[in-house]
């Protein structure tokens, strides 16, 4: 399985569970918002380190059994340990000296071994455990509640007899005999496990908190089945609770790391995507362009009626590209770093220019033509350059550079007029791109703009081109643009996490991978579903 | 019969689960992790009841066994042939005839 596919949990988590002494933690959240993703998504992080043993209340689950393949053998695992130690304390087998002597008896062994025999010289404190199994044969505890749904068939049971407790007595068994190595344990869920007991989650908690945790330094893991906060959250050492917010009409997935006892936590929010059963939470990549850029490797057109925008990824979320004759708008929000949007319009422009079409770029944000020149030979080729043409004011600064237009400065309408860009880009094929940073334009010309421009974007219209609007969230052009565009796309910032939707056509939050790709500036977009 | 007794024995009589636990141990004896099995009732009330009805002379301890790690594990019988509540002249009355 890929690290992509296997899906990606927050360091912290495992630094936890990896440093020295048992750890227990506290897995929160409503119905289906991946509380039990994260808790088998933790065993096998830890899988190679520390064994492992999953405690569930639930029913088969073939949705988790496809999503976990290993999860049915351990859950048949558990049962056999189940059944064979009810056996053996009901048979009281012992062994002779020297298994090996006898094959079918080596077999035993090994499961003598996973059930805590005599011949096992390191012991796990019991003394909570007791304590309580004391009080429950007192009939000191216990709550009124609803009848219970037995797990096991009665024949199984019946072997149990004696055992009160009989899922937490195997769970200390299991610790047991995989001491000195640490045992990670999953209770999924302590609700459903304590409804099933008849008493409070928080004696289960303690107890084994006291026994295992800190006095065998096992690792444990809570699924509580509300998000609430409530007393439980102190008798841990961790919480972390998984959110499921919507936010105009978006589903928004939270990670909140409410605390770590002992644990540095650099970043307490994450946003994160249950996509294909996997928990994956969304870093905060700050994207650093490369000194050296990758040639762009040109995308075909969807179709006949639309252009690439450079990124498959991006053309899919679109359904198809942009459309020709269209005016797509890209808003960027508060706090998205200006090398996210640099990158888009990168790739944008580097796909018009590999198929020798027209742009004309009127940037948001100012650029450096050297290091522009630089990156647009490597990704486009130098024989395409002179299709690109940067329009600019001063034109002091752009001496030398062959690519930037000078214009005058004063009436966008002229400055924009398509007939002097057709001169400007004589040699270059249709349909043209203009990329428009509207925030930069009312710098120049005013803040009542869009009158003057939209004779341009008309015209590009009407030619079959198109119009890239940017606005951030300060341009007065924004609304106006809004309703005008026919594609709408948003950046935005959660949690620090930069992602990208859609207002028009509506889609999910997508998280721009910038760290996953070759050429580490043709994001790939992962959706938070 | 004191008061305090009687109340607690009607309290019991109407508790669902006591209903279970008689019914169940009536034929065998049962375990109290049977109990807990077949009445459906989580194991640390079937352990409550069973203490509340063996006080109260409803369920009786059949026989004993030795369980895992020396644990004593007792099977308990119905010790009860009926159960009958009524009401006479304003007055509730429970007579409970044992099982010899």
């Amino acid at each position: 399985m890929s690290a992509t596919s296997r899906g990606r949990i927050p360091a912290e988590l495992l630094s936890f569970f990896r440093s020295i002494g048992g750890h227990s933690l506290l897995i929160k959240g409503d119905a289906g918002t991946g509380k039990t993703t994260l808790a088998l998504q933790l065993i096998e992080e830890l899988a190679e380190e520390q064994p492992d043993y999953y405690m569930s209340t639930r029913v088969s689950d073939e949705a988790l059994y496809r999503q976990f393949p290993w999860l049915e053998e351990k859950a048949k695992r558990n049962q056999v340990l189940r059944m064979g130690r009810a056996f053996l304390s009901k048979t009281k087998i012992k062994l002779p000296h020297d298994p090996s002597s006898d094959p079918k008896l080596r077999v035993a062994k090994d499961l003598l071994r996973a059930l805590g025999t005599s011949d096992s010289t390191r012991v796990v404190a019991r003394s909570e455990l007791l304590k309580l199994e004391g009080q429950i044969e007192a009939g000191d505890i216990g709550r009124e509640g609803a009848l219970i749904k037995p797990e096991l068939d009665e024949e199984t049971m019946i072997l149990d007899i004696g055992a009160i407790l009989p899922e937490l007595e195997l769970a200390y068994d299991v610790v047991e005999v995989n001491l000195p190595k640490k045992t990670f344990m999953v209770l999924d869920s302590i609700d459903a496990l304590a409804e099933r007991y008849g008493f409070d989650p928080q004696r289960i908690m303690s107890t084994l908190q006291t026994d295992l945790v800190e006095k065998t330094g096992a690792n444990i893991t809570y699924v509580m089945e509300t998000s609430a906060k409530n007393i439980y959250d102190y008798l841990g050492d961790g919480v972390v609770r998984l959110c499921n917010e919507q936010d105009d009409g978006r589903r928004v997935r939270e990670l909140v790391i409410e605390k770590l006892r002992g644990q540095r936590v650099d970043r307490w929010k994450y946003p994160f995507t249950l996509v294909d059963g996997r928990l994956r939470v969304f870093e905060n990549y700050w994207l650093k362009m490369p000194d050296e850029m990758e040639k762009h490797a040109s995308v075909p057109d969807p179709s006949k009626e639309s252009v690439s925008t450079g990124n498959p990824s991006l053309d899919q979320m679109l359904i198809g590209g942009l459309p020709r004759g269209s005016l797509a708008l890209l808003e960027i929000g508060e706090g998205v770093p200006q090398e996210c949007v640099r990158a888009l319009e990168y790739v944008l422009i580097a796909d018009f220019l590999s198929k020798r079409r027209g742009v004309v770029w009127f940037p948001l944000f100012g650029i450096n033509y050297v290091v522009l020149e630089r990156h647009m030979k490597r990704l486009a080729g130098k024989d395409n350059l002179p299709f690109l043409k940067v329009l600019d004011k001063d034109s002091e600064i752009t001496k030398g550079f062959d690519f930037v237009s000078v214009i005058e400065g004063s009436d966008a309408t002229q400055d924009l007029r398509l007939n002097n860009l057709r001169y400007l880009l004589s040699s270059a094929q249709e349909p043209f791109l203009s990329v428009l940073g509207f925030d930069a334009l009312e710098s120049a010309y005013g803040p009542d703009l869009l009158p003057q421009v939209n004779v341009h974007m008309e015209a590009m219209k009407r030619t079959g081109s198109v119009v890239l609007a940017e606005a951030t969230s300060d341009s007065a052009s924004l609304k106006q643009l809004g309703h005008r565009a026919h594609i709408h796309l948003k950046l935005e910032s959660l949690a620090g996490t930069v992602m990208l939707c859609g207002q028009k056509p509506h889609t999910p939050y997508h998280y721009l991978d910038f760290e996953g790709v070759k050429d580490k500036i043709t994001p790939e977009l992962v959706p938070l579903v | 019969m004191g008061d305090i007794q009687q109340r607690e024995l009607f309290q019991l009589i109407a508790d669902d689960y006591v209903a279970r636990i008689l019914s169940a141990t009536y034929s065998a004896p049962l375990t109290i992790q049977q109990i807990s099995y077949r009445c459906e009732i989580p194991i640390a009330m079937a352990y409550r009841r069973v203490a509340q009805l063996e006080e109260n002379g409803l369920l009786k301890c059949a026989k004993e066994e030795e369980g895992r790690r020396g644990r004593r594990i007792k099977y308990f019988s119905c010790a009860v042939r009926s159960v009958n509540l009524s009401f006479h002249d304003g007055a509730f009355s429970l007579h409970i005839d044992p099982l010899s």
